[in-house]
């Protein structure tokens, strides 16, 4: 990234409508071979409101922006909880194939059968990998799979009779999706403070049990990245008192062939593929949150799920679970993030997929080792793929979001800032397993001579960054002035938008 | 690679016992001591891996086991088109700065995406007719059914019910419906699927909390919308209009006649069919209803010089701030989806829109008018006289299932869709689709292959 | 170990706790400090070595003696009724005695007067006995003043500097509850024992969050027809009421039937009489910021007759997360130590945050 400092007042990239010529154009399209029909004049407008630009204008505003922005193909990314691994190339290649981009949804199966043996395929890893009865693809991504899993919850109860369970649990580290899908799905919600170490406080979960009780949201590790140290107890309570515990699976990056999910006692549980499968973020997604659970919830999973019949024809069929909840999405989730969680799979195997976690673990807790002087941990203990830490170093009135923003000035993309709620000025730091060490040691030179920087030269935080297109945003200028589409687009009198 | 037992690693030897040095413990199996022993390092009955160049093989050959509609005559669509994509579009999604970043949260690193996303929101807004975007949901159904959440957020407690076209995609209904089984809501949909938009109004009263209407509808119909939006306004409710982003290129914008919020799926803008997703939910809005919006938003604002910049706001309606009481559960959503419509909009522009949705127009009616012509099929038999866009019906004298098996074996035409899958007893009908990628030529053989098979 | 300690009982302020429908406790208060503490000393060295310093009758000296504490010293005569002035000058005696603490009975005046006079030369330690206890001098309960006692004795904790609040009198007149600031004294601090002072941090979304505890209240109310809600004291409970439609005095007890205003500013014996033996009610409180007194300050209408008449399981307990993430454990002091216990006996509260949403909070 670099800085290309033009006059302040101009700004770094025009927009497209600033661009925009009248009868400029990117693209011909093919010449009408059919007669013209007819068109109902009065349901026509007059103008779609569309810029109008050369093809090479368009290349080149799209290289400036992406030159404008940081991805895990640009540097180190810690972003806790969102597991910015690399994303293995091969995947996008093999996604772009025309057998998986270009068919349709609603083709007929046999015509599919590869994309349903992938289907499959994927459903069948994700249950072996989780330790679940079932599989279902349909959550495009993680908070909606912790939707989905809570209504099979509601509907699961529903028809034992248990309508009145209204309650779910939810840690307060537990991610904001957690309680919004809780509502969301109709649910109270009831947030279970944490103990002194860091878990779930399971007196808490005791006291919270009781005849409403629809279930709890766990996420294992929490995200304070550590491993809860009594979740078969708390998996004991929840069910004795006729719960479901529902598995925020957001970290899985820490367990994969190290423990299975539901050998713990969860009985439905989310998939981030887009953290630990490698599947791309996109800038914000695409992302998947496939669903594994165990015997007493699979029947409630989404469908169309594929099943496998050797004997029929075709072998590779699109069914619904028996009591499904139904349909999340219009069509079977995003199967160009299956295609590749498939290929990050197969590519690893078993060990490969142990290995991921292990060095993951490693990195995080070296890298724990290596701040911990500095950025006091709270939870101080081993921890699993990622730790908090307080961003407030001694001796000095720097916060978290003023050392993230030194950090872009090394290079790196800041840590996860003011996440979970429960650690003060909380910088979650989470390395994935894709970084070397060199890496890893670079960072953390980084973050001490930041923290030294605090107390000699509080300035070069305050005013960071430095090596940025922009320098601080204000972000209180725009919530107040709300100017979310392009004044060129509008026009002068500003009418739409 | 490293094998300490149980675990293996990818650092060096060194490397790592410095690494296990560092963190001060005996080895690293300690750094699992936390899971119960009995159930730590299960082994897992999976595939043995593969090299890069054997994965490829194999994938390969599933993707060789589809049959894309990319290079055949392809008349299926239903949701889900096939419109061409400049080579513009993936250029840019290739770029990694892009595609392997996430959710712009610090704005100084991410300017690109965000510049993107804004002028995604302005050009959604211009072709939807509305005042805010976002800068993009999972895919049409979802937004659709957050659409509806909206919609009884805002007119309150007592409306508890939508009421919605029966000529809505029936999945998009599918998906409302399981959105709302934590909700008190219901949805309420007229038997009849051929009635009009304004069948709908005696459907409507003080327990209302939205209308939906889809437009052109799932049976390429357009619907007769004028007055529609005020009669509805007039009784206390929003109406939510779900679109094609291909044919506001050319026909009013929802706005024009009164929508409150727009959603649709952005396939059409440069997305391949990707056997359903990854999609793209478009969701638009009036501004009054800016802080009920779900998911990310990108606003204009300065940075410390001056210099203009752009980053995400009104983050308190999300469920990073607001957690239970968020508008939304919605984190990530579907951002390269809308990148990829961003550049596809640019590079179609003005002119390119409006050209494909003529082309899809004037297409489409050639070829519902050469199928007419067939002896015993009948082209929207049940709504004779009103104007359709790129889809239309036609009614055969045998299942569609069976024609369309024909259409692939013999013509190796993909057929449209079989209406018996959502709507019973209407086996023998089935949706065509006609986009600008259908050539006059495909379409004649579509009506020599389909005279064939009823004769 | 050992040491001087000066104690000033009641004053004048028990009246004020009568006339808001209460028992006159504190001299009861004092009792409930000083047992305890006569208990934990005993046989040890420093029940030798414990000298006390006090007033005449109520004013302390009593209360010693029926303790049997030995070595007392009276060195204030007090007035009757006692004033202010007899505060400062008990105070201005303890000091020339050489005392190494102040024990009290009162609230926030007398804790102000007292430190006004001690100007930070001695800790100072309340038997929480008055009505307004915000400031961070007083114990959580008179049992665990003795407690806090016996540890300064021992030399375990040491004297720190707490904030000295205090109720604007002359807003409060005008129907405002502002609790703001007065100063600070030296009091023993071991942070489970004793109260912290009550924070101030004000955020921008607490006014959102009411507003939500308020919509979570409204389907509350409308799910039990023909329920009394009563309302407790304070500014949260004030605005969550203001939300949900109702006009609520500051610091009293109203009543609410269906939306509407039954009675304002009941005490014991009106709540009582509201209720007779048929009516269901729903008790909302909220506890006061830092302390997290739910009961047994600021409403001692509330008696333990009351909560029982009303049932425990029928009290919600409101309070935005700003206030709770100062208020980590919750308290209830009754002056029924069964019924106190019976209000923790999950050892956690379910306190309602937010729409849909609680939270457990622990119960100390
Ligand atoms: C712990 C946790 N849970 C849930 C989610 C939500 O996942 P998604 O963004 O895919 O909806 C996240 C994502 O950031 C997360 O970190």
């Amino acid at each position: 990234m670099t800085n290309t400092s033009p006059k302040h007042t101009e700004p770094l990239e025009r927009t497209l409508y600033e661009q925009s010529v009248a009868g400029r154009r990117a693209i011909t399209l093919p010449k009408a071979d059919v007669p013209d029909a007819p068109l109902p004049d009065a349901q026509l407008r007059a103008d779609n409101g569309l810029p109008e630009l050369s093809e090479s204008q368009i290349v080149r505003h799209y290289l400036r922006l992406s030159q404008m922005n940081f991805g895990v193909d640009s540097g180190f990314y810690p972003l806790g909880s969102c597991t910015m691994k690399h994303n293995p190339k091969i995947n996008e290649q093999l996604a772009r194939l025309p057998g998986f981009a270009s068919i349709h949804p609603l083709q007929d199966a046999a015509t599919v059968q590869g994309a349903l043996e992938i289907m499959h395929g994927l459903q069948e890893a994700l249950k072996e990998i989780g330790g679940f009865a079932a599989a279902s693809l349909q959550p495009v991504a993680g908070a909606q799979g912790e939707l989905t899993a809570l209504l099979m919850i509601r509907a699961c109860h529903a028809d034992r009779g248990q309508a009145h369970r209204d309650r779910i649990l939810v840690p307060d580290t537990a991610h904001g999706t957690n309680p919004a899908s809780a509502r969301m799905a109709g649910f109270l919600a009831v947030e279970i403070p944490s103990d002194a170490r860091g878990n779930v406080d399971i007196d808490a979960v005791r006291a919270a049990c009781d005849d409403r009780l629809a279930g709890i949201m766990l996420t294992n590790p929490n995200t304070l990245g550590l491993f809860e140290e009594r979740i078969g107890d708390i998996v004991e309570l929840v069910h004795a008192a006729g719960g479901f515990v529902y598995g925020d699976g957001a970290n899985m990056n820490a367990l994969t062939a190290v423990v299975r999910p539901g050998e713990l006692g969860i009985d439905v549980m989310h998939f981030n593929l887009h953290k630990t499968f490698a599947t791309p973020h996109g800038g914000g997604g695409p992302g998947s949150g496939p669903l594994g659970a165990g015997a007493r919830l699979a029947e409630y999973l989404p469908g169309p799920v594929v099943e496998h019949d050797p004997a029929a024809d075709p072998r590779y069929r699109f069914a619904r679970p028996e009591r499904s909840i139904g349909r999340m999405t219009a069509f079977h989730g995003n199967f160009g993030m299956l295609v590749r969680a498939f290929a990050y799979i197969r590519a690893l195997g078993a060990a490969g997929l142990r290995t991921n976690a292990a060095d993951a673990v490693l990195n995080a807790n070296y890298l724990r080792g290596r701040l911990k002087s500095e950025y006091p941990v709270p939870f101080d203990r081993l921890c699993m793929h990622e730790f908090v830490s307080e961003g407030r170093p001694e001796g000095s009135s720097a916060r978290a979001i003023d050392i993230s923003k030194r950090l872009m000035d090394f290079g790196f993309h800041p840590p996860t800032n003011y996440f979970p709620l429960i650690v003060r000025e909380a910088l979650m730091i989470e390395p994935t397993e894709t970084e070397t060490k060199e890496t890893l040691d670079a960072f953390a030179e980084a973050m001490l001579q930041i923290a030294a920087e605090a107390r000699d030269a509080p300035e070069k935080l305050r005013e960071a960054p430095h090596a940025t297109p922009v320098s601080r945003l204000d972000e209180v200028k725009a919530a107040r002035e709300r100017i979310v589409t392009d004044r060129a687009a509008r026009g002068s009198d500003g009418e739409i938008g | 690679m490293v094998n300490r037992g149980m675990i293996e690693s990818r650092h060096s030897e060194t490397e790592h016992a410095e690494m296990i040095r560092t963190i001060g413990i005996a080895s690293a199996e300690q750094l699992f001591a936390d899971v119960p022993k009995p159930l730590r390092f299960p082994s897992l009955d999976l595939p043995e891996p593969l090299a890069e160049a054997d994965l490829a093989r194999e994938l390969r050959g599933q993707a060789r086991r589809n049959t894309p509609i990319e290079d055949r005559p392809c008349f299926l669509g239903a949701g889900s088109y096939r419109h061409f994509i400049p080579a513009t579009v993936d250029y840019v999604l290739q770029r990694g700065e892009f595609y392997t970043a996430y959710t712009p949260y610090q704005p100084e690193l991410s300017q690109g995406m965000l510049q993107a996303m804004f002028e995604y929101q302005s050009m959604i807004c211009q072709l939807t007719g509305m005042e805010v975007s976002n800068a993009s949901h999972y895919d049409g159904a979802t937004s659709l059914a957050e659409a509806i959440l909206l919609a009884l957020d805002a007119t309150g407690d007592a409306r508890d019910r939508i009421v919605m076209s029966p000529a809505v995609h029936p999945h998009y209904r599918e998906v409302a419906t399981t959105y709302l089984q934590g909700t008190n809501a219901e949805i309420l949909v007229p038997d009849d699927p051929a009635i009009a938009a304004s069948g709908l109004l005696p459907f409507v009263d003080s327990s209302t909390a939205a209308v939906v209407v889809q437009n052109p509808n799932f049976f390429g119909l357009s619907e007769q919308i004028d007055g529609l939006a005020q009669v509805v306004h007039g009784l206390g409710a929003l109406l939510i209009v779900v679109s094609d982003p291909i044919a506001l290129g050319l026909f009013q914008p929802p706005g024009a006649y009164g929508a409150d919020v727009v959603v649709a799926d952005g396939q059409p803008l440069g997305l391949p069919p990707n056997f359903g997703g990854p999609s793209l939910g478009i969701f638009a809005t009036r501004r009054e209803h800016i802080r009920r919006l779900v998911g990310r938003v990108v606003g204009e604002t300065a940075d410390t010089e001056g210099r203009r910049g752009y980053v995400l706001t009104l983050a308190t309606r999300e469920q990073h701030i607001r957690r239970e009481r968020a508008t939304s559960n919605i984190c990530t959503n579907s951002a390269l989806g809308a990148l990829a419509a961003a550049v596809y909009l640019a590079t179609l522009g003005k002119p390119g829109l409006r050209e494909v949705a003529e082309l899809c127009f004037n297409k489409s009616h050639y070829a519902a008018k050469q199928i007419s012509a067939i002896p015993k099929v009948k082209v929207n038999a049940n709504a004779q006289g009103r104007d359709f866009f790129k889809e239309f019906v036609i009614e055969l004298t045998r299942p569609a299932r069976d024609v369309n098996a024909i259409l692939l074996e013999d013509h190796e035409i993909i057929g449209g869709y079989d209406l018996g899958g959502s709507f019973p007893g209407h086996e023998n009908q089935m949706l065509l689709a006609v986009t600008e990628l259908n050539t006059r030529a495909e379409i004649d053989n579509l009506v020599h292959a389909l005279a064939g098979v009823v004769s | 170990m050992g040491g001087k300690i000066g104690l000033k009982g009641t004053d004048g302020l028990a009246d004020e706790a009568v006339r808001l429908g209460a028992t006159p406790i504190a001299a009861d208060r004092a009792l409930a400090s000083l047992k305890p503490l006569k208990a934990l000393i005993s046989g040890r060295r420093m029940e030798r070595d414990l000298d006390w310093v006090t007033c005449s009758g109520a004013m302390g000296g009593d209360a010693l003696r029926i303790t049997s504490f030995e070595s007392i010293e009276i060195v204030h005569q007090a007035s009757s009724p006692t004033t202010v002035d007899d505060t400062v000058q008990a105070v201005q005696s303890f000091l020339e005695a050489g005392v190494d603490l102040i024990l009290f009975c009162g609230g926030d005046g007398t804790a102000r007067d007292i430190a006004t006079a001690t100007a930070k030369t001695v800790p100072i330690l309340g038997i929480p006995s008055g009505v307004k206890m915000y400031s961070g001098v007083f114990g959580i309960t008179p049992e665990r003043v003795a407690k806090v006692v016996f540890a300064f004795l021992e030399g375990r904790v040491q004297a720190a500097e707490a904030d000295l609040l205090d109720l604007d009198e002359e807003r409060y007149r005008c129907g405002e509850w502002v609790i703001r600031p007065v100063g600070s004294a030296l009091t023993p601090f071991e942070p489970t024992l004793t109260q912290t002072a009550k924070a101030f941090a004000v955020e921008a979304s607490e006014a959102q969050a009411k507003a939500e505890i308020a919509d979570d209240l409204r389907d509350q109310i409308s799910a039990c027809r023909d329920t009394v809600f009563l309302f407790g004291p304070g500014t949260t409970v004030q605005s969550v009421a203001e939300h949900v439609g109702v006009e609520k005095t500051l610091l009293g007890i109203d009543a609410f039937l269906n939306g509407r205003l039954v009675e304002r500013d009941l005490n014991e014996r009106a709540i009582l009489r509201l209720l007779g033996d048929k009516k269901n009610a729903v008790l909302v409180l909220s506890p006061i910021g830092a302390q997290g007194f739910v009961l047994g300050r600021g409403n001692l209408q509330l008696s333990p007759e009351v909560i029982r008449r009303i049932g425990t399981g029928n009290i919600v307990v409101v309070a935005t997360p700003a206030k709770l993430q100062r208020t980590p454990v919750l308290h209830f002091d009754t002056g029924d130590a069964a019924l106190d216990r019976e209000l923790g006996r999950n050892g956690y509260l379910s306190v309602v945050i937010g729409y849909h949403l609680r939270r457990m909070v622990p119960v100390g």
